[in-house]
C-alpha cells in the first residue's frame, strides 16, 4: 500500500482545516441594516454535516495512509508545534484583542456581533493559518535538518 | 558538533539508505540527515544503527568541540 509522506500529510491536514473558515463564513456573517450592525446566522445543518463528514473522512484516510512517524518527524513536529504555540499567543494578543477593541469600542458595534462573529472569523482563519504554518515549518525542518 | 561515519559503514555493508532506514525503523529522510550530520539521533536510534553494523556507538559517532 502506497503511503503518504508526513510533510504531505500535514499539508493535507492544513487544507482540511480550511473547511472550518468555509463553514464559518457560510454560516455567520455581519449585516448592516441602515446604521445598525447585526449578526446574520444562516446555519445550514446539511452544510455542517457535509463538511464535518468530509473532514472526518479526509483525516481518517490520512491517518490510515500516513507513513510511519519516526523520531525525527516527531521531534520536527514538536518544534513546529512549539513555534505555532508562540505564534498563537502573539496572534491572540496582537491581532485578536486589538481587532475586537476596534470592532467594539471604535465602531460601536454590538458586543454580540463583534464578540461572536468577528472573533469567530478571526479565530477560524487563525486556526487554519496555524495549520499552514505548522506544515510549512515541518517542511523547512525536513529540508534543512535539525541540529541541537 | 556530532560527526558520523554512518555513510562509510553503510557503503561498506553494501546497503542503501532505504535498507538502513528499514532496518532501524525510521524514514529514509532521517538517514539522509544523520549521514549529513544534520540530526543528532536519540541514544536508542544510535545504538540500533550500531547494532546493524556490528560496531559500537563510539565507532559511529564522535563529538568534537565547535570553535
Amino acid at each position: 500500500m502506497k503511503t503518504i509522506k508526513v510533510g504531505t500529510c500535514l499539508i493535507l491536514q492544513a487544507v482540511v482545516s480550511l473547511l472550518l473558515p468555509v463553514f464559518y463564513f457560510a454560516s455567520f456573517s455581519v449585516c448592516r441594516t441602515g446604521d445598525q450592525v447585526i449578526a446574520c446566522v444562516r446555519f445550514d445543518l446539511w452544510l455542517f454535516l457535509g463538511l464535518g463528514l468530509a473532514a472526518m473522512l479526509a483525516l481518517w484516510f490520512l491517518r490510515r495512509r500516513r507513513e510511519r512517524t519516526d523520531e525525527f518527524a516527531r521531534r520536527a513536529i514538536g518544534r513546529a508545534d512549539a513555534v505555532c504555540f508562540r505564534a498563537a499567543m502573539v496572534f491572540l494578543c496582537v491581532i485578536l484583542l486589538p481587532a475586537l477593541l476596534i470592532f467594539t469600542v471604535l465602531r460601536s458595534t454590538p458586543p454580540m456581533t463583534s464578540g461572536v462573529i468577528r472573533a469567530g472569523q478571526i479565530l477560524v482563519c487563525g486556526v487554519s493559518a496555524l495549520f499552514l504554518l505548522r506544515a510549512a515549518l515541518f517542511l523547512r525542518i525536513e529540508k534543512k535538518g535539525m541540529v541541537d | 558538533m556530532l560527526e558520523t561515519r554512518i555513510r562509510e559503514y553503510r557503503e561498506r555493508a553494501g546497503m542503501k539508505q532505504s535498507d538502513l532506514a528499514e532496518a532501524v525503523g525510521v524514514r529514509r529522510e532521517t538517514v539522509v540527515h544523520l549521514e549529513n550530520g544534520r540530526y543528532n539521533p536519540s541514544l536508542k536510534l544510535a545504538m540500533d544503527i550500531a547494532k546493524v553494523f556490528g560496531v559500537t556507538v563510539e565507532d559511529l559517532f564522535t563529538f568534537s568541540d565547535e570553535k
